[in-house]
């Protein structure tokens, strides 16, 4: 046997075998060093104690750690929480078993813990008492009558499905009527009656006034609405040029946004633009086309 | 009883699916309303006015999300908003602590019924003895059970500091129990 081999013997804590023995006899140094391994050993004994060598035993971890390192239940208290969690396995669970054995406090808190998650989730709900549903409906009764709007519903069905739709339609029906042909400001406002008085003035013969009728009031109508018409077209102008303008400064600051600055400049420009039109529209004035003498 | 179906009634207005929804979530609300007020009067009123601004609200919540946080974070604002409201006179978190439980009585059933174990008591003890953010942690996470990143969010705090924070205020309460009482097996 040689002296290395002696030495793993001994670090493996093996009994000294024949052959051990007899490399002790002839080698002083591990000879020596088996004295001392045998010293050691007996620094513990399995007497009453042995509880006191073991308090002495933390006190001393305890110091080295202080005059080291510095205490490790600070650093210790993540790893705990870990462990009580279940989280932490392995070798970094065995670290904290070995911290837990050694320190009574660590111990303690790792034991309240465990008992408290169970304890805290327990505690989420505290029953109000009955009167408190009826408080809590009382407060919110009178709000019942504004029923949520139901998200997934289209808003046309919604309006349908109201009670007065009957009488908004008809109101509005009765508001479109009085703003053709009843509003000072409509241009249809004389053709009803025109049609009254044809029907006054015509003899009863109900096919040829209908004809007379549609032949004053329908061309009078053609006319009206062919004078109209480029104040609409302009009016159509104007709205898309809005469009266009809510349009391109929606792109301007995206682009700006964006950090592009020459794309933020060219729509800039096309606002410009869009704003022009919005002007030649609202400021134009139409030649009036010449009215042509209506027949009675 | 299916949330979604809950909710889809109590937005077209059906106070039978409304009723049942109070009666179903009063306890949590009121829970964290008590932990937060400490006061059973003030936990009952704050709880209701959470309950009216839930009715309200109501038709903003999402399908796609979560109920039960999103109720208590409602809850949670209602207790703040209550509490900046009452900032003339000290909340009752700040009070000092005596010797006995800052808990009702045996006389104020339901708070009574709720803490009749020994180490409930414990626990509520050792909460005033936390500090604020700490005890605020313990109640979202672990008492009210609400994820990290949904803490993070009604909090409006870091996620990193949320869970140092949750962690550290785990500590802070088990070792305040173990002072105070041992494991109080």
């Amino acid at each position: 046997m040689t002296c290395r081999e002696f030495e793993q013997r001994l670090d493996a804590g093996a009994p000294l075998s024949d052959e051990a023995a007899r490399h002790v006899d002839s080698c002083a140094a591990c000879r020596e060093l088996e004295e001392i391994a045998r010293v050691s050993q007996s620094v513990a004994p399995p007497t009453s104690d042995a509880l006191d060598m073991l308090d002495m035993l933390d006190m001393l971890t305890r110091d080295v750690m202080a005059r080291t390192t510095g205490s490790v239940c600070e650093a210790a208290g993540d790893r705990i929480i870990d462990m009580v969690d279940g989280v932490l396995d392995g070798f970094e669970r065995d670290l904290v078993v070995s911290h837990l054995k050694g320190c009574p406090s660590c111990d303690a808190t790792a034991a309240a813990l465990g008992w408290m998650r169970s304890e805290l989730s327990s505690m989420a709900a505290i029953d109000p008492g009955e009167e408190f549903t009826a408080a809590v409906l009382r407060a919110t009764r009178p709000m019942q009558a504004v029923q949520h709007a139901e998200p997934h519903e289209p808003w046309w069905l919604r309006l349908w499905e109201r009670p007065r739709f009957t009488w908004e339609a008809a109101y509005v029906g009765a508001m479109v009527l009085w703003l053709l042909f009843g509003a000072a400001f409509s241009p249809f406002r004389d053709v009803p009656g025109r049609a009254l008085e044809i029907a006054r003035s015509s003899p009863v013969q109900p096919a040829s006034m209908g004809r007379e009728i549609w032949q004053a009031t329908g061309g009078a109508l053609m006319e009206k609405t062919r004078t109209s018409t480029p104040g609409l077209n302009r009016l159509k102008e104007v709205g898309e040029a809005s469009s266009s303008l809510a349009s391109h400064g929606t792109q301007a600051l995206g682009s700006a946004i964006r950090g592009d600055l020459s794309g933020s400049a060219v729509r800039l420009k096309d606002m410009g633009g869009d704003l022009k039109r919005i002007y030649d529209g609202l400021t134009r004035r139409e030649t009036q086309p010449a009215t042509k003498p209506q027949e009675a | 009883m299916e949330i979604a179906e809950l909710l889809q009634r109590c937005r077209r207005g059906d106070q039978l699916a409304w009723e049942a929804l109070v009666r179903q979530y009063q306890s949590r609300v009121y829970g964290l309303a008590w932990h937060y007020m400490r006061n059973q009067e003030e936990a009952r009123d704050v709880a209701q006015e959470a309950f009216v601004r839930i009715y309200t609200k109501l038709s903003s919540f999402k399908e796609s999300e979560a109920f039960l946080p999103w109720l208590l974070r409602l809850t949670h604002n209602v207790c703040i908003d209550h509490i900046r409201r009452a900032k003339a006179r000290p909340p009752a978190s700040d009070l000092p602590v005596g010797e006995g439980p800052e808990l009702p009585d045996s006389g104020m059933s339901p708070e009574g019924h709720a803490m009749a174990s020994s180490r409930q008591r414990l626990l509520y003890r050792a909460l005033d003895r936390l500090s604020a953010p700490y005890r605020e942690m313990i109640l979202l996470k672990d008492i009210q059970g609400l994820q990290l990143e949904e803490i993070a969010s009604m909090l409006d705090l870091p996620l990193g500091t949320v869970k140092s924070r949750s962690n550290r205020a785990r500590l802070e309460l088990a070792r305040a129990v173990t002072r105070m009482g041992g494991a109080a097996s």
